[in-house]
Parts: C-alpha cells; sequence; structure tokens
C-alpha cells in the first residue's frame, strides 16, 4: 500500500492542488461513496446522487480557493457542498412532500402520537425494514432528514454534523432527537398495525 | 422515573449518554406507554442500522470518476497553461476550461477515423497486376477486384516497386500544393489560421514548402513537409465552428484510402499525419507529414 494512501483528505488535496492526479482520484475514491449515499438517501433518487455527488467535486476543482483547511476538515467540507445541492435539488423538485404540515406546530399536544401500539417492525423481513426506514426517512422534512442521515446513516458527531449543515451543536441535537420521534411515527404510518391496542398512559 | 423522565432518558440513550438503569427497567414494566415508545425507539434504530448496512457498498458510478479525473487534468493543465500565458488569458477565459474535456473525445474520434481509414484501405486495396505478386507482400484480399480509389498523384500504387510508392508520396507532397483547395479545407485552414495564433504565441520556424494560410497551421519546431488536406467528410458535414490538429500517425496501408501510392512492402510502416478535428469530434481533413 502506498504512502498516499495513509495521507489525510488534506494532504491529498494539497497535492491535486499541485496537479497531482493520483492524489486527487484518492481522494474522490475516499469520500464519494459516502456523498452519494448521502445525496440517494436525502433524495432517493440515484441520478440526483450521481449529479450531487460529482457536482461536489466540481465544485471543489473549480474553487479550490474557497476550501480553508483552517476552518474545518475536507469531508466535512465536501458533505456541506453535497448538502446544498441536495437542498437545491429538492426544493426544485420537491419530489416528496411531507405527509403533515403540522409536524411543526402542534402536533403531539397530548403526547399520545408517540405512543406506539404496537413495534410495527417486528415482524418485517430484513428488506422490508429497510425499505420501509428508506420510505419513512425520505417523508421527513428536509432539516429533520438530513440530520438522521447525518448522524444515523454516516455516524458523523454533533460537531460535525454542526459543521455541515452550519448550525450550533444544540440545534443539531435537538433537531435529532425530534427526528428520531418523527421517524417512529413514520414508520408506523407506513406499516400501520393490523389492529389497534389501546394504550394507556401511565400517570406515575 | 416518570413518563417525562422516560422521554429525556429515551434521548441520553440514543446519544449513547445513557444505559437502561433499574429505575427505568421498573416504570417501563408498569407503564405500557412508555415501554410502547422504548420499542419504537429501538425498532427504529435497528432500522436505520439496517439501512446503513444495506448501503454501505453503494458507490457512485464509474464513470463519474472518469468525468472527475477528465476535469481534473484540465483543470490542471489549463491552470498551466494560463501560468505560462497570462497575457492571452483575457482572449480565452473559460473556453480552455471547457475546450479540454473534449479532448478525450477528440482523440477517440481521431483513433476511430484511423480505424476507418486502415479499414478502407484495407477494403480497397487494388489487386496488383499477376507478375508481380510472387515479389510484393500482397494480402489475400488484394487478390480480389476492388474498386480503384483515384489516386490524387495519378499514379498507379500497388503495382509500384518500392522506389516508385516513394516517388509518389514525395509527389503527393509537392503536387497537392498547387491543387485547388476544397472550399471545406479552404475554410478550415482559414479558421486555424485565425484561431492558432491566439493559442500558439510562440514562433518555431515555419514549415518548408507551406503554403499560403498553411504556413500558420504547420509551423512545428522542426522543419516539416505536409500535403495539402484531404477532406475526411463529404460535403454535407455539419460547419466547422472551431477545431485543433491533432498529429497522429497511420499506417502507410492508410494511404490507399486516400487515394495516394503505396508501396505493399512498406505497408507495415507508419506515417505521421495530422487530422483536423472540429469541437464536435468529427474528424474533417488529414494531411500527412513528413
Amino acid at each position: 500500500m502506498s504512502a498516499s494512501s495513509h495521507a489525510n483528505d488534506e494532504e491529498l488535496w494539497h497535492r491535486a492542488r499541485a496537479g497531482d492526479e493520483h492524489a486527487f482520484t484518492l481522494l474522490y475514491r475516499r469520500r464519494q461513496g459516502a456523498l452519494y449515499r448521502f445525496a440517494w438517501q436525502m433524495s432517493g433518487s440515484a441520478a440526483v446522487a450521481e449529479d450531487v455527488t460529482q457536482e461536489s467535486f466540481m465544485t471543489l476543482l473549480r474553487e479550490p480557493e474557497r476550501y480553508d483547511a483552517t476552518r474545518g476538515p475536507l469531508k466535512a467540507y465536501l458533505y456541506g457542498i453535497a448538502r446544498r445541492q441536495v437542498l437545491r435539488r429538492l426544493a426544485q423538485e420537491r419530489p416528496f412532500v411531507a405527509l403533515a404540515a403540522e409536524d411543526e406546530a402542534g402536533e403531539h399536544a397530548n403526547g399520545t402520537a408517540h405512543v406506539a401500539p404496537h413495534d410495527p417492525l417486528a415482524d418485517c423481513a430484513e428488506r422490508e425494514l429497510v425499505a420501509a426506514v428508506r420510505q419513512a426517512v425520505l417523508t421527513l422534512p428536509a432539516h429533520y432528514r438530513e440530520v438522521i442521515v447525518l448522524c444515523e446513516l454516516h455516524e458523523l458527531s454533533y460537531a460535525e454534523a454542526a459543521e455541515v449543515m452550519a448550525c450550533a451543536v444544540g440545534t443539531v441535537r435537538s433537531r435529532l432527537a425530534r427526528a428520531r420521534a418523527l421517524l417512529c411515527e413514520r414508520l408506523r404510518a407506513l406499516r400501520p398495525a393490523p389492529a389497534e391496542v389501546e394504550a394507556k398512559r401511565c400517570c406515575a | 422515573m416518570n413518563c417525562q423522565q422516560v422521554e429525556t432518558w429515551l434521548v441520553e440513550r440514543a446519544d449513547g449518554a445513557a444505559g437502561f438503569d433499574a429505575t427505568a427497567a421498573q416504570h417501563l414494566a408498569e407503564c405500557m406507554h412508555c415501554a410502547a415508545r422504548v420499542r419504537a425507539a429501538e425498532s427504529a434504530s435497528a432500522a436505520l442500522r439496517a439501512l446503513a448496512a444495506e448501503d454501505a457498498e453503494v458507490a457512485a458510478p464509474a464513470h463519474v470518476e472518469a468525468t472527475l479525473r477528465a476535469a481534473f487534468r484540465a483543470q490542471t493543465g489549463g491552470a498551466a497553461h494560463t501560468a505560462s500565458r497570462t497575457s492571452s488569458r483575457a482572449a480565452l477565459p473559460t473556453a480552455t476550461h471547457r475546450f479540454m474535456p473534449r479532448r478525450a473525445f477528440a482523440a477517440l474520434t481521431v483513433a476511430a477515423a484511423i480505424v476507418l481509414l486502415v479499414v478502407a484501405a484495407q477494403h480497397f486495396r487494388p489487386a496488383p497486376p499477376a507478375q508481380q505478386t510472387a515479389g510484393a507482400h500482397v494480402s489475400p484480399q488484394s487478390a480480389a477486384p476492388a474498386p480503384q480509389p483515384q489516386p490524387a498523384s495519378g499514379h498507379d500504387d500497388g503495382a509500384q516497386p518500392s522506389a516508385a510508392g516513394q516517388q509518389s508520396i514525395a509527389h503527393a507532397f509537392t503536387a497537392q500544393a498547387s491543387r485547388p483547395q476544397s472550399g471545406v479545407v479552404r475554410h478550415i485552414m482559414r479558421h486555424v489560421a485565425h484561431r492558432r495564433p491566439a493559442t500558439r504565441p510562440l514562433e518555431p520556424p515555419p514549415m518548408v514548402g507551406s503554403v499560403g494560410e498553411m504556413i500558420i497551421v504547420a509551423r512545428a519546431p522542426d522543419a516539416e513537409r505536409v500535403t495539402e488536406f484531404v477532406p475526411l467528410v463529404a460535403g454535407g458535414a455539419p460547419p466547422l465552428a472551431s477545431g485543433q490538429l491533432v498529429r497522429v500517425e497511420l499506417p502507410r496501408s492508410a494511404l490507399a484510402a486516400l487515394g495516394l501510392a503505396l508501396d505493399p512492402a512498406r505497408a507495415g510502416e507508419t506515417i505521421k499525419a495530422d487530422v483536423l478535428l472540429g469541437d464536435d469530434g468529427l474528424a474533417r481533413a488529414i494531411r500527412l507529414v513528413r
């Protein structure tokens, strides 16, 4: 294994800027999968994911001076470009409409919305489970979807996600908690219970 | 622990900051609502892990990498180009960056054109007279009757001995210059003549035997002799907006397809040629270089 493969992103990019195509290729191969998956999980479209991946690196090539290594890792910078591209696409195409506009206001006011009368995934086969959760993620509002994708699927830390999303760590934390709760609801909505089970709230 | 505390505990647990302690277990045993809430959260978490695992190997298609590498080459090439020629940057602000990725396609087109020329040369190779087949290297196809291309120099090719073949090619380098140029070739040369000074300000010595506008086209470090351009496309070719000259090496067997004399004994050798490519990647004309 060459020394190049051990170099970090910033070193590879530094060499790429000096004209080292091998370094650029290594950097691309290291990061393209994550960007592609991010765009795919955010949009549900392989075509969009492909475009976003390509455009993210093209942006890096076109405007290399915009990346400042002192402000954060290249990984977060690339995620940030991909995120903007995806959000722009989502705004243009709107392939998925939020199921309930009232998500932001008044939801779960009585607390019952979080009650899952039964485990909707308990009897799911693996593929059905994945398909259901993919669909559930796609039905989340974009600002909840991205935090789920970044923190849960891509396992970014709160700090990294905050950098990508250009917001505070506390915002990431609160959005993620809300996104998880919404996801539970979406999963239940996508796979409704075969029979209603009465739930009683405990006052203990 | 009460229901409200369970909500907080669930968030902390999802963040990995809290475990499953006795108080939580006791509450969940008593409260169906919270137990269902916890089960749903755990199911969602497991589902997300399954999704992440399912997508772990998903990656962008290979052609994205190819596109980006081509763009990288164009970018770095363009940067070097710009650094060495800051004076002409204003004249070509972005065309260089856009133009360079096309070179890969253009190179492929040249290769395809060469292959076509070789195939055509093999197909249209004229049958040599019977008395010379013993001494000459003749392919089996040449024995079959084939359409005889019009040699530009007026020489018959396959039957020519080696010296005569050389003479024919040499004649092509001189005599063709006096032949009237076709409209397409004149247009091409006019275009290149107008374009080249902007893209190649260096002034190497002009070629020997140049004719008119071809002087500008054929400047090279070494003195070279070139034939006139031979159009490769019919009259219905799309108009040439801009293009570039690409130096290639052809097998001599391709000369027959251009209507030039060919020594069969040297058919395996190569000869230099300049192919004029349009920006659309279509090879418009070719000339030989010696």
